[in-house]
């Protein structure tokens, strides 16, 4: 067997291994970048907020607006923000939590 | 609509369709209304009992409201349905809601909460024989 240039030794030792790699790193990075869309945290929420499975028929809208720019003034609802270090009893139940 | 520069929305089409799915075979184990939100709660709770309020039959409806932004969730169930479905329950589905958001993922933390919602809640009771409030 006769002896290989500096141009074959590269080539089949660099070559083929940094083509398998190069493959590899492609199979796991692509998928990521078709995603780039996706939200992760720590990033501005710039979306319009989206309410699912409600009856349009309702006022909701106006809430959410009123939500949003915190001019919203609901009975019942106004004064609470401002009594929060007491005891506020209201008739809806539910949780809450942050992460 | 809001702050100018907002784009549509954060979910998939698909995404959204399995909300739905879910938020339904909710509602038809159950017999509540369940309802999610995405999007700012400048109040916090108080933004969320609002939103609830304006709900067709918020006295037998859950609202889950997520803000991302502020890295906060509300459960806010209403008077009726809070004797099917207990504040604990709601805390439990809150706690896995927000493993999942720690992550990112939105879409399947609200789909994962609404199940946990659904399997705690008994059935309400109909109330149509009963006299009117």
């Amino acid at each position: 067997m006769e002896d290989l240039t500096l141009l074959q030794q590269v080539l089949i030792f660099g070559g083929i291994p940094g083509t398998v790699t190069l493959i590899l790193m492609l199979a796991v990075l692509a998928p990521g970048w078709t995603r780039a869309g996706r939200y992760r945290p720590g990033e501005p929420w710039n979306y319009e907020p989206v309410l699912i499975n409600a009856s349009v028929a309702t006022d909701v809208q106006e809430a959410i607006e009123g939500t949003a720019t915190g001019e919203l003034d609901i009975p019942g609802t106004s004064g609470m923000s401002g009594i929060s270090s007491g005891l506020v009893i209201t008739a809806e139940g539910g949780a809450s939590a942050r992460w | 609509m809001l702050d100018g520069d907002l784009v549509d929305t954060a979910f998939t089409t698909i995404q959204l369709a399995d909300l739905e799915k879910t938020l339904l075979n909710a509602e038809r184990s159950t017999g509540a209304r369940f309802i999610a939100y995405v999007g700012k709660l400048v109040d916090g709770r108080d933004s969320a009992i609002a939103i609830h309020r304006q709900l067709v039959d918020p006295k037998r409806s859950a609202l889950i409201a997520v803000d991302p932004q502020q890295r906060l969730v509300e459960v806010v169930t209403g008077a009726h349905l809070r004797e099917a479905l207990d504040d604990p329950a709601c805390r439990l589905a809150c706690l896995t809601m927000t493993s999942r958001f720690a992550i990112g993922d939105i879409a399947a933390g609200l789909r994962d909460g609404v199940v946990i919602l659904a399997d705690h809640a008994r059935e309400i009771p109909s109330l149509h024989t009963n006299l009117p409030e």
